[in-house]
């Protein structure tokens, strides 16, 4: 594993041989920003749904180990 | 039937000549006899049949859509409510979707089957299918050869005639080097064309769902039921959708096609390069005028690709953590050790890898050095697209560097793996539209895919030129000799 992700970081090394001085990250190809809505609820409840695919639940919440003693 | 394209399987069901239910039992017939392939993780013939009946009601009745009662296949990382969704892998093996991609209920809409999910590398990284907690996936031509990945098992159950046409998703190629390598068509759109809600997310600013097929009038049939505007993925555009079945006889006539030189360099194998050069040769017969165009910065593609496709994997695989869905460990002591023992468990090796890059080049010291530098390199790179298509209309290339490779030849090595992604990396990062049309075979009689560019939300255009090359060819027509 540990000479692959060398191998991986090397390849990707590569980088640092461009000029890009003065260039401007790209994060969305379209240069769009991103769309915003009315705050208001827009999702109807579905927990039961949602929580039917979840490893361990009960009344309503997620279960998992204790954190706080 | 299942030598027919879809969309003479559409008259035929318009002219009710055969049910949906007829055909969706003959290709789940199919798939059953093409088990050696592994190309789907799910089928489920009871849930098939009964949208088929649905179907034909909805024919009897009139008001179908070009895609009522075709059986269509999923890539197994669209939600599909009630459908096991696996992402092909082990964390999400058990994953009931509790919700419909906006994908899949454009497909609904429009009456489609839900025929079965296609086998996929795990969390769609890989370039072979070999990276699938499901086992890999065979290349109907050869089986001793991989399909290409990541929507390998889509490439292979279309070339196999599984099914008429199956969706995918392109994040660095994972749509154009399956369909190249199995001798099908596919088209990844124009980044935001397709909504991504639903969709299990790999790298979000890269991956767009697209579709696989046996012909260009098909892929624009598919488009049209994929391609609409949905508020629920905030990178998907409110950008109205072309006509792509109306505008398929506009052809390449007058169309500068480009041939960016780095694409024709010593990467390029000579029994590839043939079939190429016979395409490009074929197009300006048909009326295209040849320019040739540069995209200097091609090279750094790849290295770019792995620091922003690894950093953007890292953020959004953190969702699985054995709490909300997908895999937890059986045994543990407490919380971080839950998360730890559910992921070691339920990620395979490439996906770890991607996970730790990405983790990183995003970490305190790195990453201005790796994540920034590879946002100005994609700049760089569009960049070369955008002077490039001041002087072309479209741009022609190979797909893959090679044919498809012998299942195992690669895995012990994955930057010659990621290195073959060559041709089909600068698109992703662009966020431009491409495709992978068949146009002969090279070495072992493994198939060649030509690849065509197009600029931002000109999927019309490259499914015309795709349409008239083979309205002149039939190499979209042969099939492997394996599956009669």
């Amino acid at each position: 594993m540990q000479q692959e992700m060398n191998a991986i970081l090397a390849m990707v090394d590569q980088m640092a041989a461009a000029d890009t001085a003065g260039i401007e990250p790209m994060a969305h190809p379209q240069e769009a920003a991103q769309r915003l809505r009315e705050d208001r609820a827009s999702e109807p409840d579905q927990r039961e749904n949602f929580q039917s695919v979840a490893p361990a639940v009960e009344d309503g919440l997620y279960l998992v180990p204790q954190v706080i003693e | 039937m299942h030598g027919d394209t879809l969309k003479q399987l559409s008259s035929q069901l318009a002219a009710r000549k055969v049910s949906s239910v007829e055909l969706t039992r003959h290709f789940l017939d199919r798939i059953a006899g093409a088990k050696s392939l592994n190309a789907f993780i799910t089928v489920d013939p009871e849930r098939s049949l009964a949208q088929a009946k649905a179907a034909d009601a909805r024919l009897a009745k009139g008001g179908a859509a070009p895609l009522t009662g075709i059986p269509i296949a999923h890539k197994d990382l669209f939600c599909a409510k009630g459908w096991r969704t696996t992402c092909g892998s082990r964390m999400l093996a058990d994953f009931v979707a509790p919700y419909d991609a906006h994908v899949i209920e454009q497909f609904d809409r429009a009456g489609a089957v839900l025929l079965g999910k296609t086998n996929m590398d795990e969390f769609a990284m890989g370039s072979s299918n070999e990276n699938s907690y499901f086992g890999p996936v065979k290349n109907p031509w050869d089986l001793s050869a991989v399909p290409g990945g990541s929507s390998g098992g889509s490439a292979a159950a279309v070339a196999a005639r599984l099914c008429p046409a199956a969706t995918g998703t392109d994040t660095g190629g994972s749509i154009r080097q399956p369909a190249s390598f199995t001798g099908v068509c596919g088209l990844r759109p124009t980044y935001g064309r397709v909504s991504r809600f639903g969709m299990v997310a790999f790298a979000s600013s890269l991956d767009q769902g697209g579709a696989l097929a046996r012909t260009a009038e098909d892929l624009a049939l598919v488009l049209d039921v994929m391609a609409s505007f949905d508020e629920r993925d905030s990178t998907c555009v409110d950008q109205p959708k072309d006509d792509y079945a109306g505008a398929l006889a506009d052809g390449v006539k007058g169309l500068r096609i480009g041939l960016p030189r780095e694409y024709f360099s010593k990467d390029l194998a000579p029994d590839v390069a043939a079939p190429i050069e016979a395409a490009i040769a074929e197009l300006r017969r048909l009326g295209a005028t040849v320019v040739d165009v540069s995209l200097p910065n091609q090279h750094l593609s790849v290295p770019a690709y792995y620091v922003l496709a690894p950093a953007e994997a890292s953020s959004n695989l953190s969702r699985f953590d054995g709490v909300r869905y997908g895999h937890r460990a059986a045994e543990y002591t407490d919380l971080m050790d839950m998360y730890k023992k559910s992921r070691a468990e339920g990620f395979g090796a490439e996906v770890k890898r991607r996970i730790m890059i990405g983790t990183y080049v995003l970490s305190h010291g790195y990453y201005d050095a790796y994540y920034l530098q590879a946002q100005k390199i994609r700049r760089l790179i569009a960049g070369d697209f955008h002077a490039a298509f001041k002087r072309c209309d479209l741009i022609v290339g190979p797909a893959a560097p090679s044919v498809a490779f012998d299942l195992g030849a690669r895995d012990k090595d994955p930057v010659q793996m990621y290195l073959d992604d060559l041709y089909t990396i600068p698109i992703n990062l662009a966020g431009l539209p491409g495709m992978s049309i068949p146009c002969g075979f090279g070495a072992r009689g493994r198939p060649v895919g030509l690849q065509i560019v197009g600029n931002y939300w000109s999927e019309a255009r490259m499914l015309s030129a795709a349409h008239a090359f083979q309205q002149a060819t039939d190499w979209h027509a042969k099939s492997p000799p394996g599956f009669p």
